[in-house]
């Protein structure tokens, strides 16, 4: 049975009305908290030198799409701008997009968004039938350090990624998990074209999941994962991106679709999108590192 | 100079024009004051927080809307949590008071279009706090109280200008065989329903359940329950004598979860709930003056994703689509009688449904990267709105929040 209280005379001193408020003139601007990436540990150069090598292999993919022109909308869809339709694919227009049969999981503990997330995507790269799991969250948490990290670092994360998928049937012969820093490489002022190319290039032309670190809503940002509707003061949250839509226009126009494992943590549990934007500024908020 | 660097120095401009010499936006109808009896009709004092005419792009269009936009300075704001229209003044949970080194939104504000500055209704003495859910009409507030940590609690708060109470209208201790997710719920005229989860009856169960209470006492009111380990009742919607919500039955996997928007007669107390749509895909329904609208996600997605709308018509009983033009995803619906808002996925325009002409009203619309209009809504006919610029790296300037009286009937 839960308390119903009647609690006037405890708040009645600090409960002020438009009548009894003062100018508040106290409240002063308030800047958004400018802060440096949580620290985890630098890379190591043998991990810079694989990031890299994955980045030259995405470009080169990306190129490649350029270059023949399958990256393109066919010529009946309206033009992907700001002032366009949004994400129609109604008719003959095709807009180019890329999906993994992926399954949600929920996370069983408060901190295991690493393992779940690792979860979903050793149960994608094994090829794992609807609600089956291949391994349960506590074996991978046990790869990713995560009870004795009390979170999961990216290079934990890493390591767990590769034991959960090592031998997998969908993991491509060559493939090695890597830790990247996110960076606006083109300096266009913005992350998110870099990060829609990674992901088309994973789930597009690998055929694998990413998993990507966000705060997910923070209550000092004006970004937050249509997942998490509740917001968090979040030592980090990690989801599994497995879809992307359109290419980058600077808009809201392009999506990355992802899983989240948050039911009892404040998020949701399930498959979602989001603008591309929006994700890379949470992403941007956080350790901008993200595990592909 | 990049577009975005203009149109930063225009906002720059904008706001110190707002200190300087703005003018308020359309001051409250007599029949809207008349709805606050303590409310008291304030001249238009040109100080900050500054409702100021937002810059606009015109361009003609025989949809358009037009509106007098003001806008509240983002000094008054961050950090913010939630906010929302309360059809007569704009509410949120902020943590401005505690200055620069404010993270959490305790507090809640308010500002009604016309007065000089914003009123903080509620200070809370637990700065560690945070109002993750804030909702009202006219002079009752509701408001979820949580920790800014990761702790389970939380508290259901209902505040009343009437006769100066605050209540804990509900609550729930940290508990790990229950879902920690904050009570949903809707304030109308006086009432408020609410869906939260318990402890249920068996050792380690939990149960959903949907409550409502009115003014004076507040007293709560069962109206439904269910066992949580498969249902959730969900989001509820009051108007008038009507009160929709959201059933779920939990599936397997999140992508079968089974959602249906169900319908209460409130005058015919013995009436059972009535289920409104066929897909059973339905989530956040908005009962409006003459139907129900509601969100659908696409199939296999989760009910907070982005969706289509919509609506049952109450003289027809029949549903059909809401296309809230250009938008065809689109998020958090929210509407007074005439009019439907909703966080539109593409957050270049800015559009409502006008659901006595049948279809959409641009309001505004951004030819640029850096413009996005995002989360709005509506009650009554006051629509709010954040009005993001986006940095596309590195962190964003702080969002104003813009608002605006839409038309009634016969006005436009």
């Amino acid at each position: 049975m839960f308390r119903r209280t009647t609690a006037l005379a405890a708040i009645a001193g600090v409960m002020l009305t438009a009548t009894l408020v003062g100018p508040v003139s106290a409240a002063k601007p308030t800047k958004p908290p400018v802060s440096d990436p949580p620290s985890e540990r630098p890379l190591t150069p043998e991990e810079q030198a694989a990031a890299e090598r994955k980045v030259a292999a995405s470009d080169a993919y990306l190129a490649s799409i350029e270059a023949t022109g399958a990256d393109l909308a066919t010529l009946s869809c309206p033009t992907p701008t700001a002032t366009g339709p949004q994400a129609t694919t109604t008719g003959t227009c095709s807009v180019p997009q890329g999906y993994l049969a992926v399954e949600a999981r929920d996370q069983i503990k408060g901190t295991y968004c690493g393992p779940a997330t690792g979860q979903v995507i050793a149960n994608y790269s094994w090829a794992i039938g609807p609600g089956a799991n291949k391994y349960t969250q506590g074996v991978i948490a046990g790869w990713m350090k995560t009870d004795a990290n009390g979170m999961t670092n990216a290079p934990e994360l890493e390591r767990g990624l590769e034991l959960a998928t090592q031998g997998s049937p969908r993991r491509p012969a060559t493939w090695d998990w890597v830790i990247f820093d996110l960076r606006d490489r083109d300096n266009d002022g913005a992350i998110g074209d870099e990060l829609q190319g990674y992901v088309r290039s994973n789930v597009s032309n690998s055929k694998m999941p990413l998993a990507m670190p966000v705060k997910p809503h923070d209550p000092a940002s004006q970004y937050y994962l249509v997942s998490w509707p509740k917001a968090v003061k979040s030592v980090g949250h990690w989801i599994a991106a497995y879809g992307w839509y359109g290419n980058w226009t600077g808009t809201s126009f392009s999506r990355i679709y992802y899983t989240d494992s948050s039911k009892d943590e404040g998020g949701s549990t399930g498959k979602f999108w989001d603008p591309t934007r929006d994700i890379a500024a949470l992403i941007d908020e956080h350790t901008r590192r993200i595990v592909w | 100079m990049t577009d975005r660097g203009r149109r930063r120095a225009a906002i720059v401009a904008v706001l110190s024009f707002g200190v300087a010499a703005c003018t308020a936006a359309t001051p409250p109808s007599p029949d809207r004051e008349s709805r606050v009896p303590n409310a008291t009709t304030q001249p238009s004092v040109p100080v900050s927080p500054s409702p100021s005419q937002a810059p606009r792009t015109v361009r003609p269009s025989s949809s358009r809307i037009d509106l007098d936009i003001g806008q509240i300075d983002p000094e008054w704001l961050w950090p913010m949590l939630d906010f929302a229209s309360d059809s007569y003044g704009i509410i949120w949970s902020s943590g401005v008071l505690d200055g620069p080194d404010g993270h959490t939104a305790p507090d809640l504000w308010r500002y009604v279009p016309g007065r000089a500055r914003p009123d903080l209704l509620w200070r809370n003495p637990d700065r560690d706090r945070q109002l993750a859910k804030i909702g009202g009409d006219t002079d009752v507030w509701a408001f979820a109280e949580i920790s800014s940590g990761q702790e389970g609690w939380w508290k259901l708060w209902l505040l009343s200008e009437a006769d100066g109470s605050l209540r804990m209208l509900d609550s729930k201790a940290e508990d790990s065989s229950v879902p920690s997710l904050v009570p949903s719920f809707d304030v109308d005229a006086g009432r408020i329903a609410w869906t939260v989860f318990h402890r249920g009856a068996q050792p380690g169960s939990a149960t959903s359940q949907l409550w409502m209470a009115h003014a004076p006492d507040w007293a709560p009111r069962l109206l439904a329950e269910r066992d949580a380990a498969d249902h959730a009742l969900w989001l509820p919607s009051l108007y008038g004598d009507r009160l929709a919500y959201v059933e779920v039955t939990i599936g397997a996997d999140p992508s079968l979860d089974v959602r249906h928007v169900m319908l209460l007669d409130l005058s015919s107390p013995t009436t059972d709930a009535v289920q409104l749509d066929t897909s059973g895909n339905a989530t956040m329904p908005v009962i409006t003056d003459d139907g129900v609208v509601w969100k659908e996600p696409e199939v296999g997605f989760a009910m907070f994703n982005w969706g289509t709308l919509h609506r049952y018509a109450f003289d027809t009983g029949k549903v059909s689509g809401v296309r809230m033009m250009p938008q065809v995803d689109v998020n958090y619906p929210s509407g007074g009688g005439r009019f439907l808002a909703a966080w539109g996925a593409n957050t270049s325009v800015f559009t409502v449904h006008d659901l006595h002409r049948g279809r959409s009203r641009l309001i505004e619309l951004y030819d640029n990267t850096v413009d996005s209009i995002v989360r709005p809504h509506l009650a009554g006919d006051l629509l709010v709105w954040m009005h993001r610029t986006e940095a596309g790296a590195g962190v964003s300037p702080p969002a104003p929040l813009e608002y605006a009286w839409l038309p009634e009937r016969g006005r436009d």
